[in-house]
């Protein structure tokens, strides 16, 4: 069962007579890893920051755990943690010092859970440092440690892996996958990596020039037995196989050295099986997956502002 | 209290820079400076004060009955006069400048120097973090923006008053243990509309201090308010320097060329002590009319602050 953590409906954003964002509706559900995916100048940090208090809704609203942004703020961040472009912490502090200052915000200082955070994102050596002396990927850490102090239901995390190299993003994905696995969080992250967002969320919305062009799931868990899919097959002789898959009315392909299959889990081994029983021989068989990047560049062609 | 929790924090924001600590440093400075030039220039006190005394009112004497003397000279030596007679009369000694108790009341001269730092981190403490981009983790936080923003206040005030504490007891102590007690007065006589009045050198102290305090208070808002507005703390430090600095002298040219508006400008009714001990810069001006003035420039200030910080969008 999902149950939406956030609600945003009908949001808009308009300054002067330029419409930044315009009517959106989505939900962010428990557990879920949700990518916010667009060009630059989509609109992504922008709504961001109106779910987060920062910047005044034109119209909409945005309900999170049950309690409006705009009417009752205080109550709707309660369990909100996040980072909204770079993780600006005070440099002159130690990370723990920034910590003890986010986490008064709140409420009383508890050592016990800046630890905890601490050792969640991996900082216990450098925490005593001041921040001034941090790499970015130990500041981005540092952030997202800020954003879990207070037990969030909801992380709101704009491009979280910018600037890092492709370890520090590998680190930052295991820590959020870590993180919804073990605490039934939900985040919802931004960026323009696409093959980051591949890897990393269970759904994406597509945002373009402030509006909501597409909404995937990466990973469809259920009824995913039946659903239709393309197989790439390369076997001897291919000519054959054509013949006898197209008997069985299934939609066939011929490529230059593969065939392409439209079918099923379900259907598959039955498939399988005649040809072998055929006399055909097949070498590989292999699910056909269409990149989500080009989908993707399909969709925002002509997108960007 | 979520309000004292924030203030802790911009405490600690402020303690952990060096800014503060080289303003207490300077305020030390400042306080040597003073002993310095009070041990190099004055005299020590002469042994038998009433003696001195005596004779001065003997040679104002002589300069009151001199031709060519100025009006306005004639009342301030006619005035001289009068304290030196109230305190023969009294047995009261005057307020050396090197006893423990003169020297206090000399360094708490300088807390212009309090004022000045109270200007500068009264105009940072919002813009700066705007420029290190930290407003926006503050804000997206559970918590209310005034509140934020109150606490930001409060706690300018309340290191206001730490400075201003600090620089009186400094000065206390230095004073005693170069200068010591001997001879030193407890009673303040001072002239006020031609009366002379007397009062313990404490309770001067302590209304110079909290006349001082209320000025900063009011000096606070002020930059406050720009550095909220412009979120640029370079022109509400210079705005306010300006008009703290320039202020009174720009109330007097004013009234010089008869403006009545001049006793509606802020910074012409900051000084109360104007009227605790001594007359007012401008006529008609009464110690309540000035107290109802600041109330209204300062909600104004204050006013002015919030529904900006409120409304505006964090970029
Ligand atoms: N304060 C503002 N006033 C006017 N226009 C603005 C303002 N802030 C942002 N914009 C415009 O709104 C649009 C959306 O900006 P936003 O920062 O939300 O995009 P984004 O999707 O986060 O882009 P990026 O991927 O580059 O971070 C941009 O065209 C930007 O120029
Ligand atoms: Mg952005």
């Amino acid at each position: 069962m999902t149950v939406a953590v956030a609600k945003i409906r009908q949001l808009s954003k308009k300054i002067g007579n330029k419409e930044l964002v315009k009517s959106l509706n989505f939900d962010i559900n428990q557990g879920e890893i949700l990518g916010f995916l667009g060009p630059n100048g989509a609109g992504k940090t922008t709504t961001m920051r109106m779910m987060v208090g920062l910047m005044k809704m034109s119209g909409g609203d945005v309900e999170i755990n049950g309690f409006s942004v705009k009417k009752n703020k205080e109550q709707a961040l309660k369990h909100v943690g996040g980072i909204i472009e770079n993780p600006e912490m005070y440099k002159f502090l130690s990370g723990y010092d920034n910590l003890v200052h986010f986490q008064r915000m709140n409420g009383p200082v508890n050592g016990e859970r800046i630890k905890e955070v601490v050792k969640l994102v991996g900082l216990e050596k450098a925490i005593k440092n001041k921040v001034r002396t941090y790499s970015l990927g130990m500041k981005q850490r540092l952030g997202i440690a800020q954003a879990l102090l207070d037990h969030p239901k909801l992380l709101i995390l704009d491009e979280p892996t910018n600037g890092l190299d492709p370890e520090g993003i590998r680190e930052i994905r295991e820590y959020l996958k870590k993180l919804t696995r073990e605490t039934g969080i939900a985040v919802f992250v931004s960026s323009h990596l696409l093959s980051e967002m591949e890897l990393l969320c269970d759904r994406i919305v597509i945002i373009q020039k402030g509006q909501i062009t597409d909404t995937e799931e990466l990973h469809p868990s259920e009824d995913v037995i039946d659903k239709s899919m393309t197989v790439a097959l390369t076997c001897e002789p291919q000519n054959k196989a054509v013949d006898i898959l197209s008997e069985q009315g299934v939609i066939v392909r011929s490529e230059e050295d593969h065939l392409l299959i439209q079918t099923s889990y379900a259907k598959l081994p039955d498939i399988h099986r005649l040809l072998v029983n055929e006399g055909v021989n097949i070498y590989t068989i292999e699910k056909v997956r269409v990149s989500l990047e080009d989908r993707f560049l399909a969709k925002t062609k002509g997108g960007r502002d | 209290m979520q309000v004292l929790r924030l203030i802790q924090n911009e405490n600690m924001k402020l303690y952990k820079r060096k800014m503060l600590w080289i303003m207490l440093a300077l305020i030390v400075a400042s306080v040597i400076l003073t002993l310095v030039i009070t041990l190099k220039t004055s005299d020590s006190h002469p042994d038998n004060w009433k003696q001195t005394a005596q004779q001065e009112i003997t040679e104002n004497q002589k300069l009151m009955n001199q031709k060519g003397v100025p009006k306005a000279a004639k009342d301030q030596i006619a005035a001289q006069m009068k304290v030196d007679q109230y305190r023969l009369d009294h047995n009261i000694a005057p307020l050396f400048d090197d006893t423990a108790l003169g020297f206090v009341d000399n360094v708490i001269g300088t807390s212009g120097l309090i004022t000045l730092f109270i200007i500068i981190i009264s105009a940072s403490i919002v813009s700066q973090e705007y420029a290190w981009g930290t407003m926006k983790l503050v804000l997206m936080r559970p918590v209310q923006r005034w509140k934020v923003l109150l606490s930001k206040y409060l706690s300018v005030l309340f290191n206001a008053l730490l400075l201003l504490v600090f620089l009186g007891i400094l000065a206390f102590i230095v004073g005693a243990i170069v200068f010591g007690f001997k001879d030193t007065s407890f009673q303040y006589v001072y002239e006020r509309n031609g009366i002379i009045h007397q009062t313990s050198v404490f309770t001067h102290f302590f209304l110079f201090g909290l006349s001082h305090y209320i000025g900063m208070i009011m000096i606070a808002a002020f930059a406050f308010m720009v550095s909220t507005l412009f979120k640029n703390n370079a022109l509400a430090i210079a705005l306010s320097i300006f008009i703290e600095f320039a202020g009174s002298i720009i109330g007097s040219v004013l009234a010089m060329f008869g403006k009545n508006y001049v006793k509606y400008l802020f910074f012409v009714n900051t000084d109360l002590m104007q009227y605790i001990e001594g007359s007012p810069s401008i006529k008609g001006m009464t110690i309540g009319f000035s107290i109802i003035i600041l109330l209204v420039y300062f909600i104004i200030f204050m006013g002015v602050s919030f529904l900006t910080f409120e409304k505006r969008d964090v970029a």
